[in-house]
């Protein structure tokens, strides 16, 4: 697995980078995953808590989408991180069934043994969306302060 | 120490389970099963995760495990963490406050290799 990155213009609204990683080993790419979010988010300026919680989120949805995209044939399951001007974009996408949370799906009791990683992603982007058209698919979008 | 590595120390009362680097899905199988293990008669459980970078939900998962099953003995698990690091983030964003004792401990500090005093 190598990150492909393609850089942009600065067009509105256009991303000024982009950077992709297809996860052809499964389990075994998630650390090279977790440094390309960490070293994004860094990038983009992001610090402290803010980049925490993007390592986490992102990777919790890495982790989903290996976990159940590796159960069709294909085993697809990409990353795609793009910078723009404001915000930070991650789209994690693989060919697996169904991925959409009941919209009350929120942080269970501490004692419960699962169902923490939407919830998790929840509280630490600013703003998440499912798609289930075509395979799954996670937007998490976090924006930097001040924009 | 490599990323991952578990240690379990003590005796039959009182026990720390150490892990060690980034901690997730793919290698904390065997921080799950120590605490397991440790949780069925440990008068006293520690899991250590000072010198862990990162955890993810399945650590949360396995730390929720060992403190129902000392929860059911009457007793509480203790989690030691740096004070400024991901996961007392992360623990204490999901709540586990309620459910352990959370100490943070920055007097011992480590550098990646291993524990540097």
């Amino acid at each position: 697995m190598s990150p492909m990155t393609l850089s942009f213009g600065m067009e509105p609204d256009m991303p000024v980078k982009e950077v992709a990683i297809e996860f052809f080993e499964g389990m075994k790419d998630l650390p090279r995953c977790r440094k390309t979010i960490e070293k994004t988010a860094a990038e983009m300026g992001f610090t402290g808590k803010d980049k925490w919680g993007i390592v986490s989120a992102v990777f919790e949805a890495c982790v989903n989408a290996i976990t159940h995209g590796w159960k069709t044939p294909d085993k697809y399951a990409r990353l795609t991180i793009r910078l723009y001007d404001d915000r930070l974009e991650a789209v994690v996408k693989d060919h697996g069934y169904g991925c959409i949370p009941s919209p009350e799906e929120d942080m269970p009791p501490p004692a419960s043994r699962r169902g923490r990683g939407i919830p998790l992603m929840k509280k630490f982007m600013d703003k998440i969306e499912f798609d289930s058209s075509d395979g799954c698919k996670v937007i998490l979008i976090k924006y930097l302060h001040g924009k | 120490m490599r990323p991952g590595t578990i240690v379990v120390e003590g005796n039959s009362s009182e026990v720390t389970v150490t892990g060690y680097g980034e901690l997730d899905l793919s290698n904390a199988g065997e921080l799950g099963r120590a605490l397991r293990d440790a949780s069925e008669t440990a008068e006293r459980l520690t899991v250590d995760i000072r010198p862990a970078t990162f955890i993810d939900t399945a650590v949360l998962e396995y730390i929720a495990r060992t403190a129902a099953n000392m929860l059911n003995r009457g007793k509480r698990l203790r989690v030691l963490t740096l004070k400024d690091s991901h996961p007392l983030y992360v623990l204490k964003t999901a709540g586990f406050q309620e459910l352990v004792d959370i100490v943070t401990d920055d007097t011992v500090v480590w550098d990646g290799a291993g524990y540097a005093g």
